[in-house]
């Protein structure tokens, strides 16, 4: 993934917000990278702003990106939480699985192979 | 073959939440696993009660086996009027009989006969002229050329040959003298000859050439070689101890106590096998209740139980001979029950306790279908718990694979996910700090508060 310009914080957080709806941790790993030079770009230029008696000039259109930066980050956070809901949905079904298995006559059959698809199951991808 | 927890440590707000999701899953993977490994135990379990079933009706199959062998003798014991003179046993008559052994004139004895002079040194004083002797074993000849001329060598050579005879020195103050013994009873022939083309000189004593048993059987004479008399009276054996000139009586007739015990003994197998098969009924039967073997075995046992003879003579059933049973199936034996029975019932009680194809003592080879060590139903059903319980450790093993791959993914993702939110909230909070200082330069105030 190319570097984002270190000034474009929407465009790093866009690139997180599309790796986070897909899930891919690698790829969030990646623009959370580039978020990050962002940010720091975003914080010199304030501390620069902060510290000018002249009155640095700072795009007001800036602010607002970085307040929808900062929703977007929340809203990716949000997107980790429902991942974690889904893996523990992932969990119930392979515990119906098992129980499942239990039920399925192998006690009373004790010459019965495991159900063919329980090991497919137990592959769960999470 | 054990599932080992992972631990994880996060450092987000999701940590322990990525925790207690991985133990979860992690117990609910190993579900299967104690469903097999209790499987498992159950199957050695069956395994070893099968193992106790076998031992047991093994027993129950030799006890009548050994009924139908006293049975089918007509429980016959023989027993001799004089034991100083002659022992008898019974191997096996069919019928009540009396025999006399008007006398007994010999008893069969070893040849044994030693060199007829001593030489002063065995291994050095030559025995032969020519080397060459000729030992003479009843009508087989057998040349000896000597290696060693001497009477080591001799003797050595002579137990070489397996000619029926041995050969020993015995060392006296005289000198040492070569001992020859027959190795089987009966008069024969034994010399030994030096120089045998020539001189022919025999080199040993003709005092004891052996003797045969000679006795008279109801009138008849009869000569063999050996004192063990197993060939002339059909089912007896006897056995000549000393001679004799006063008849002795030998008597074949049917024993009660032979019978009593061998009953007995069938009582104690049968209790045996019947309260091994009340173990696996009831309300706390054991692993293998309702199994074929346990119902085909109870079945049986109740036949064996009710058997009910051939319906003719005074003994129908087990009871006419002493043996009842308690109101939990278990047998017992009454041996006055069993002694009172007058010769006639006794030889109905022979009949129903029959041989080994027929009668009580027949069920022994339908319990064989099941004892049997090799073929048996039991050592089958053994066979079949040995390869399930293979195939179970195959999906132990199977499963416990698989588990691990699972937690190990897991794990990977779960700690990735746990550092980039981590990350993320980092992120945040420097984003909310610039945005604080932004405020306060464009609008005098933080607005994000």
């Amino acid at each position: 993934m190319a570097k984002t310009p270190p000034h474009n914080l929407p465009s790093a957080t866009e690139e997180l917000l599309a790796a986070a709806s897909g899930e891919d941790l690698e790829a969030v790993a990646c623009a959370l990278e580039n978020r990050e030079r962002a940010i720091a770009s975003l914080w010199d230029r304030r501390n620069a702003a902060l510290t000018s008696f002249a009155g640095e000039a700072f795009d007001r259109a800036e602010i607002h990106d970085a307040v929808w930066a900062f929703e977007q980050g929340e809203n990716v956070l949000a997107v980790l939480s429902g991942l974690k809901l889904r893996l523990q949905q992932e969990y119930g079904r392979l515990a119906q699985v098992q129980h499942g298995f239990a039920a399925s006559g192998f006690e009373e059959n004790r010459t019965t192979k495991l159900p063919a698809t329980l090991l497919q199951d137990l592959d769960v991808s999470v | 073959m054990s599932i080992t927890p992972l631990t994880f440590t996060g450092v987000s707000t999701f940590s322990n939440d990525f925790q207690s999701i991985l133990s979860r899953a992690v117990q609910i993977a190993q579900l299967p696993l104690k469903a097999l490994q209790n499987k498992d135990t159950d199957l050695l379990q069956q395994k070893s009660l099968l193992g106790g079933f076998s031992s047991a009706v093994g027993g129950l199959t030799g006890t009548l086996t050994a009924l139908g062998t006293v049975a089918g003798n007509k429980a016959l014991t023989a027993t001799s009027s004089d034991t100083s003179v002659i022992q008898a046993t019974a191997n096996g008559g069919s019928a009540a009989a009396t025999y006399t052994i008007d006398s007994v004139t010999s008893r069969a004895t070893l040849a044994a006969e030693r060199s007829l002079s001593a030489v002063a040194d065995s291994t050095a004083t030559a025995v032969s002229a020519t080397g060459t002797v000729d030992l003479v074993v009843g009508s087989d000849h057998h040349t000896i050329t000597l290696a060693r001329n001497n009477l080591v060598g001799l003797r050595d050579q002579i137990n070489a040959l397996g000619a029926g005879v041995s050969a020993s020195i015995l060392t006296t103050s005289g000198g040492n003298y070569l001992s020859l013994n027959a190795e089987t009873t009966g008069a024969t022939t034994l010399q030994l000859v030096d120089d045998p083309t020539g001189a022919a000189n025999n080199l040993i004593t003709n005092t004891n050439q052996g003797t045969d048993a000679v006795f008279s059987l109801n009138g008849i004479p009869v000569h063999q070689k050996d004192n063990v008399v197993n060939s002339v009276i059909p089912g007896v054996t006897f056995t000549l101890l000393k001679s004799s000139a006063t008849p002795v009586t030998i008597s074949l007739k049917s024993d009660g106590s032979q019978l009593a015990s061998a009953l007995s003994q069938f009582v104690n197998s049968y209790n045996t096998v019947h309260a091994q098969l009340q173990a696996q009924v009831g309300a706390n039967a054991g692993l293998l209740s309702g199994s074929h073997t346990v119902t085909s075995l109870q079945n049986l046992t109740r036949q064996i139980a009710s058997y009910q003879g051939s319906g003719t003579g005074s003994i129908k059933n087990l009871s006419d001979v002493g043996i009842t049973f308690d109101a939990n199936g278990k047998a017992s034996f009454s041996a006055s029950t069993f002694n009172a029975l007058s010769g006639a019932q006794l030889a109905n009680a022979i009949k129903f306790a029959g041989t080994a194809n027929s009668g009580l003592a027949g069920y022994a080879k339908k319990l064989t279908q099941y004892s049997d060590p090799i073929s048996g139903l039991i050592k089958l059903q053994q066979d079949g718990i040995d390869r399930s319980d293979q195939s179970i450790q195959k999906q132990i093993t199977t499963l416990t694979d698989r588990v691990n791959d699972l937690q190990t993914n897991l794990s990977r993702r779960l700690a990735l996910a746990d550092t980039l939110a981590s990350r993320l909230e980092s992120q945040q909070k420097g984003l909310t700090a610039s945005l604080q200082g932004l405020n306060v330069v464009l609008y005098g105030k933080n607005t994000t508060a």
